[in-house]
């Protein structure tokens, strides 16, 4: 039924309908026919087709706002970036329901502002799923003969912008093909450090790594194994070092570490050591074995520079030194360091041809029972006899030894020494005695030591009771439960344990008592600086070896070296003895002659 | 109950603006109520002289005498509710 109106109502009807048009709230008009033909209805927004079209191409999200903030329209990437599959799922929401509920207050004062002027700020937006992305928002008004009639909203996902970004950093600052740090950001890295140790009063290590023959290697084999060398070496260098040194390639073949804060810039050459030793073990490609070992050179700071440029250029020069002195080797900067290195090295270098040349020989010094007045057993004692002639006492090399690990083998080339030599007195006919040889606590964290041990002694025929084992109670304690378990396998197959200077040690009394051991050989600084003469350590020597009958061990003083000494230990009750006053330590020949006449 | 007739001109902007809004007026009544009946005067043109429609889209309370009247997308929700009546 079609209403007949008041003509005043039919006016004031009008005038809202042309109102609602002119402030956009109405984007369509009927257009009366004047011919009872049908009425026609057009549409505003054909007129806008170019500009949606426009819009709708758009990557980035764009909506048209009324001035209550309700979208009037959104184009399909922000349909898609809000995770709507239509428009009519977005039209009407008004923009602050796309956004958290956090950013309401932020979003209004925004829009507000946007009544007036462009505006922009970065926003979390959600997706269907409730995600979040980061997202920039801009408003600007729509403006009509000065008057706001509505908002205009671009939203871009800055999400990729922001990956896109963070990885053109990433490739600003870091190697492509190691992903290491590259050049700029070391220097960064070590104008803090430099900073930071100027004021702890610090030192910092840079040491500039070269990989040997790695251009022969590129060039024969091609670069694609070249890039996987440089890989592998990149994390062969990184298990090396701690986590807050850095580890940089800053060419070719060139990496640098950097070492801050150290309280001791020494130190670094425990690092470069490691790291040269990383090298050792070719490198294994397909089926190649490639062998590339690095030079190094060393630059302290403060002494070898004061910024990076300087530290970098003295670590440079010290890195083709070690090149020059033939690659596989550290060198510092300083002159003062690399004296103390190179003796170090030295020592070490000595020590291995020393072990090749079989330069060592076991010495013997026998061990003697008081009352009986007889030799009951010797302890073989390592000396190393120089090409010169010179003996060298193991006090010397011993050290350095179990520095180096070369403890292990020098052991073990002992041990063979002494077996045969006992099996060339039993061969003779010698009345034999019991020989200790003496093994150092970090020979027995080696998983075969009891198996080599057991072995060598079988290859020479020679019997546990035989052969005896010396052990110093405090490098035991050191070491856990571990070496005891092995100590009392051997002590087990009948091999006596006796403990070597007995009492330097921290002794604990409760963890001696569970020590397997046979014998107690109290130590010779009680017997030094005229102690034995002195009240409290006759007291202690004879706390000792009441220690000793209590715990129903033998017992026995070293260090004897002149007769009243040997007085004063018997007056006490010591029954054994090892020291000068019977005999110094002799060689293999001159015992013979001792057991052949005693 | 409220009849309400929502005139739109196919899916133009305002038009869909103003079915979103007709609905969160009517969202806080019960649904028997109320009924909505959309009628697109681009399908139907000569519905439009039913209730005198000039502008699009128009939003009408039919179950009233003299009907109420909304032209526009009744984007101030809270005028719309007072010229219709609805609350």
């Amino acid at each position: 039924m079609i209403e007949k109106q008041p003509i005043e109502l039919r006016i004031k009807e009008l005038e809202e309908a042309l109102s609602a048009l002119a402030l956009g709230n109405a984007d369509a008009i009927v257009i009366p026919s004047t011919d009872d033909q049908r009425p026609k209805v057009v549409s505003f927004e054909n007129a806008n087709l170019p500009y949606r079209t426009l819009l709708d191409s758009m990557a980035e999200g764009a909506a048209a706002l009324t001035t209550h903030a309700e979208i009037l329209y959104a184009n399909p990437s922000l349909c898609n970036l809000l995770g709507k599959t239509s428009l009519e799922e977005v039209i009407g929401l008004k923009l602050y329901d796309i956004f958290p509920e956090t950013c309401g207050d932020a979003l209004r004062i925004l829009f507000d502002a946007a009544n007036h002027a462009k505006v922009s700020a970065e926003f979390d937006s959600l997706d269907s799923s409730g995600a979040l992305h980061p997202a920039m928002l801009s408003l600007s008004p729509i403006r009509n003969e000065g008057q706001t009639v509505g908002v205009v909203a671009l939203v871009v996902d800055t999400a990729e912008h922001k990956k896109a970004i963070q990885h053109i950093q990433f490739l600003a600052h870091h190697d492509p093909l190691t992903g290491l740090p590259n050049r700029a950001l070391l220097e960064d890295r070590c104008k803090q450090a430099v900073a930071e140790s100027r004021r702890r009063k610090t030192q910092i290590g840079l040491l500039f790594i070269d990989l040997d023959r790695f251009k022969t290697v590129n060039d024969s084999l091609g670069h694609m194994i070249g890039d996987a060398i440089l890989q592998m070496s990149a994390n062969r260098i990184q298990t090396q070092i701690r986590q807050e040194d850095t580890l940089a390639r800053i060419g070719g073949d060139e990496f640098v570490v950097l070492l801050p804060n150290l309280t001791d810039g020494k130190d670094t050459s425990n690092v470069a050591a490691k790291i040269v030793n990383a090298f050792l073990s070719p490198f294994q490609y397909d089926t190649n074995n490639i062998h590339i070992s690095v030079s190094i050179g060393i630059a302290i700071f403060p002494e070898n520079g004061h910024d990076f440029f300087e530290l970098l250029k003295s670590a440079d020069t010290a890195m083709y030194q070690a090149k020059k002195q033939g690659k596989s080797r550290y060198i510092f900067s300083s002159a003062e360091m690399n004296r103390l290195l190179s003796e170090q090295f030295n020592n070490e270098q000595s020590l291995r041809d020393a072990l090749e040349r079989k330069e060592f020989l076991p010495y013997f010094q026998p061990r003697v029972n008081i009352s009986q007045g007889k030799l009951i057993g010797a302890e073989a004692l390592i000396r190393w006899k120089k090409g010169t002639g010179e003996i060298i006492s193991p006090a010397n090399f011993i050290p350095i030894a179990e520095e180096t690990g070369l403890i292990d083998a020098l052991g073990r080339q002992m041990l063979e020494m002494v077996c045969s030599q006992i099996q060339q007195w039993k061969a003779s006919y010698l009345s034999l005695i019991p020989i200790s040889v003496n093994v150092s606590a970090l020979q027995l964290r080696a998983n075969d030591f009891i198996a080599h041990f057991v072995a060598t002694t079988k290859a020479f025929g020679i019997e546990p009771k035989e052969l005896e084992i010396e052990i110093t109670e405090s490098s035991l304690i050191q070491q856990g439960n571990a070496p005891l378990l092995k100590l009392q396998e051997l002590r087990d197959i009948g091999h006596k344990i006796l403990l070597d200077d007995f009492g330097t040690g921290f002794s604990s009394l409760s963890y001696i008592s569970r020590l397997p051991f046979d014998t107690i050989k109290v130590a010779q600084e009680f017997m030094r600086h005229e102690s034995c003469e002195s009240n409290q350590f006759e007291m202690v020597l004879r706390a000792i070896l009441a220690l000793a009958i209590g715990l129903k061990k033998n017992i026995m003083v070293e260090g004897i070296e002149t007769i009243d000494q040997l007085h004063a230990i018997t007056e006490m009750g010591y029954d054994e003895y090892q020291g000068y006053y019977f005999s110094k330590p002799l060689t293999a020949k001159a015992f013979e002659t001792l057991i052949g006449l005693k | 109950m409220i009849l309400l007739k929502q005139y739109v001109a196919g899916k133009t902007a305002r038009s869909l603006l103003a079915l979103a809004n007709v609905k969160k007026l009517t969202a806080s009544l019960p649904e028997s109520a109320f009924e909505i009946e959309i009628i697109d005067l681009f399908e139907h043109p000569e519905l439009a002289s039913v209730n005198g429609i000039i502008a699009l889209p128009t939003t009408v309370r039919a179950d009233c005498r003299p009907v109420k009247k909304v032209v526009g997308d009744l984007s101030n929700l809270e005028l719309a509710r007072l010229a219709l009546d609805i609350f």
